[in-house]
């Protein structure tokens, strides 16, 4: 969306150069004329140039005000408007509820808005200022702290309160949505990471049964990697910094380690059990184990070799199993939690949906009833679970739907053991976690100051004020 | 000022020898109106948004505080930003002459009025029409390493022994870059230029060759003289837009390895919607704006002094 709209920018941009310059180039060809007139097509081009110039500047910084929505805000009273990021389950969820209000007699129906992951943020912050925000919105949980942060959410403090389930819903999730003090946003949907890999490929390489630890990640990889066949024992996106938060992280907190401490005002990154879990894939890396230029690798390049046999091993989340299942049947594969060094602690993220009434939305209660819907087991179980999508309530974890797929139960064992960052600040991690990874993917340094350095500009992002 | 009102008086007698009424201003101005809307809606009021906002703490939500020019301070004292600002200008200059020069020769051979001359004009144009986003993607696949088509091409043909990491460090990614940009926007140079040469009569070309110029010296002393004016222009359309240059770098490097490819608009799209620091992000693009002001200015001036 925003490479569309950016382009259309830069060609409404040219063309308005090509008018521009076309017109002064014409006025100066004329030729003969008094001084005066000279003067006046000199001043007639000084003018198209700064038109030219402040077109091209405007256009740029346009970027940086205006993206405004046009679909959603400022809802007719008898529509409740929900915007969630595309993939999430929840317009099958509208599809019910809307038939539970019509039955109901209801004169409330919600309709939903799917917006591309990247432009939620985006579009909620338009909407924010133009005070026109939806009813109901649903994103990633990494983002609720610091739209609560700012006040964008309603205090659902008393609603939370009342939900029969609170205490048996995911608690790293349940915390993503608290700011000082008060519940702003409801885990919706849960996606956790874990290690994905390829049995065949484990038994023709002669191993009989999955990692569970570093060291044996590491011969298994050995035993995997075959160039040859443009195969490799496990691969890593390292220009991918969702990837670094989602299923690299896990390894250091398996391992004891933080990226954030726990009021998360100052990085633990230069930690050794942060910096081991780093020498692990540098070395994994140094041994020809990952893909070539993993480094720059992105999320889809690496995805596609998983699921067309390339890969041995990857870190993945749920949302895969559904994937697999479906679009790849032929590929046989294993879950496994990500384990610490020697293999007694796992570690996983915590990702996922939060729904949250943006402060001023015109229909509150109407709103909290979908959420009490969505948290109810005909959704959590009948629907998440049904679709492959972990439901964040506990009581819902057990399910006939897992039962028939084992690929599920190692994710129930990651999700009882998943964490994510508390931070206003996450979107800005993701550049010195990035650079972290790309420079010890790269052997630009030791483990050791490649995360010193990462928690000096980690920290700098937490001390600053804008 | 006695100076500028006897230019303006004098311009008004020019228009009235001209022919000029008053009432013809009204209906002038009616047909200028849209336009003129249309800039200040879309351009003028966003740029002056923008300018004031580089002078508030401009969160998006909450009450919006004048902080004067510590949003400008900070930009000055930002590494990244200098080193966005830096990488740029560096790319801008690396990608200039590939595109011109690549342009110029398809011109070139595809200026002669021979038949299905269009065919290849079109083939060379084609690229430009392909949005940036998807001509990013196409040439990501074809640089994969190991399996994008360009490695397997070159190790088919023995020219290398091992796959080529492309994307891999700042140089490669750069020069991998330079390559999918040139052949994308030639095209476009080539056509800017193609309607330069249509200008240029014949009869000045055959003139000279009956006097005994050879092409070469055609194309020295009658062709590139001729064609300034459109390369001024080409050559300013490029370097703007290698300077505001950013979906290729969104798509195939996210500014990485290690920021080594950021440019300083992925750098204020980055704060603008990614960490939501809306005044920092105001203040760079006006001080962007203030250094394409200047290059443009420069560009023009030193293009111009070839006119006659």
């Amino acid at each position: 969306m925003t490479g569309q709209w950016f382009e259309s920018a830069v060609e409404t941009r040219l063309h308005s150069f090509l008018l521009i310059y076309d017109t002064t180039t014409k006025i100066s060809k004329v030729q003969g004329g008094s001084k005066v007139q000279k003067k006046a097509q000199n001043i007639m081009s000084k003018v198209g140039v700064v038109s030219l110039i402040a077109v091209t500047a405007a256009s740029t910084v346009a970027c940086g005000t205006s993206n405004s929505s046009s679909s959603g805000g400022g809802v007719a009273s008898q529509t409740v408007t929900l915007w969630v990021r595309t993939g999430t389950p929840l317009p099958d969820v509208v599809k019910l509820f809307n038939q539970k209000l019509k039955k109901q007699g209801s004169k409330y129906t919600v309709k939903v808005v799917e917006l591309p992951n990247q432009d939620v943020p985006t579009k909620f912050s338009a909407a924010i200022a133009a005070n026109q925000v939806p009813d109901l919105i649903s994103m990633d949980v990494v983002l609720a702290p610091y739209f609560a942060s700012i006040g964008a959410f309603k205090n659902l403090q008393s609603f939370y309160n009342g939900l029969s389930m609170k205490d048996q819903m995911i608690q790293s999730m349940v915390n993503q949505g608290q700011y000082k003090g008060g519940q702003y946003a409801i885990p919706e949907d849960a996606d956790v990471s874990a290690i994905l890999y390829n049995k065949t490929l484990f038994a023709q390489a002669g191993i009989t049964k999955p990692p569970s630890n570093w060291q044996e990640i590491l011969n298994d990889a050995k035993k995997l990697t075959d160039p040859a066949k443009q195969q490799y024992g496990y691969v890593y996106p390292g220009s991918d910094g969702g990837f670094f938060m989602f299923t690299f992280l896990p390894y250091i907190w398996a391992n004891g380690g933080h990226i954030l401490n726990s009021t998360g005002t100052k990085s633990e990154l230069n930690q050794s059990s942060a910096v081991d879990a780093l020498k692990f894939f540098q070395k994994m890396n140094q041994e020809g184990l990952m893909e070539p230029n993993a480094s720059a690798a992105t999320a889809n390049q690496v995805t596609s070799m998983f699921e067309n046999g390339h890969a041995g091993m990857i870190g993945e989340g749920t949302f895969m199993v559904d994937t697999l299942d479906t679009q790849f049947p032929n590929l046989k594969y294993g879950v496994v939690p990500i384990p610490n060094a020697d293999g007694s602690k796992y570690g996983s993220f915590a990702g996922g949906d939060e729904i949250a009434i943006p402060a001023g939305a015109k229909n509150p209660k109407i709103a909290e009833e979908f959420i009490k819907f969505v948290l109810s087991p005909q959704v959590q179980v009948d629907l998440f679970a049904k679709n492959g999508d972990l439901p964040v309530v506990k009581t819902d974890f057990q399910n006939k739907y897992f039962d028939q797929n084992t690929a599920y139960k190692p994710f129930l064992t990651a999700l009882e053991n998943s964490q994510v960052p508390y931070t206003t600040q996450y979107n800005q991690l993701y550049n010195p976690v990035t650079s972290a990874m790309q420079d010890a993917l790269q052997n630009k340094g030791s483990a050791q100051s490649i995360f010193d350095t990462a928690t000096q500009n980690i920290n700098k992002i937490l001390n600053s004020s804008h | 000022m006695v100076a500028v009102v006897r230019k303006i008086k004098g311009a008004l007698k020019l228009t009235q020898r001209r022919g000029y009424h008053p009432d013809k201003g009204f209906k002038l101005a009616a047909f200028i109106f849209p336009a003129v809307a249309i800039v200040v809606l879309f351009f003028g009021i966003p740029l002056t948004l923008t300018a004031v906002m580089s002078f508030f703490h401009w969160p998006l939500n909450g009450p919006k505080v004048f902080i004067g020019f510590s949003n400008y301070v900070r930009a000055f004292t930002d590494a990244q930003f200098w080193d966005s600002i830096g990488y740029t200008a560096l790319y801008t200059i690396i990608v200039t002459p590939p595109i011109f020069v690549t342009a110029f020769i398809m011109m070139l051979l595809t200026e002669r009025k021979l038949p299905g001359m269009a065919i290849f004009r079109s083939i060379y144009f084609v690229p430009f029409v392909l949005s940036m986003v998807a001509s990013s993607l196409i040439w990501l696949n074809m640089y994969n390493n190991p399996f994008g088509i360009i490695d397997y091409v070159l190790s088919s043909l023995h020219i290398i022994s091992h796959p080529i990491s492309w994307i891999s460090s700042g140089w490669m990614s750069t020069i991998s870059i330079v390559i999918m940009i040139t052949w994308k926007t030639s095209g476009f140079t080539m056509m800017i230029l193609l309607a330069g040469m249509q200008g240029i009569s014949e009869e000045v070309l055959e003139a000279a060759s009956v006097d005994g110029a050879t092409y070469f010296r055609r194309l020295i002393y009658i062709i590139i003289p001729l064609l300034r004016r459109y390369i001024a222009l080409s050559l300013v359309i490029s370097v703007i837009g290698s300077f505001l240059g950013f979906d290729q770098f969104f798509v195939m490097t996210n500014g990485g390895p290690s920021n080594e490819t950021m440019t300083i608009v992925y750098w204020i799209f980055q704060n603008a919607f990614s960490y939501f620091h809306t005044g920092y992000s105001s203040a760079m693009s006006v001080i962007l704006l203030t250094i394409l002001m200047g290059i443009t200015v420069v560009q023009l001036k030193f293009l111009g002094g070839l006119e006659d």
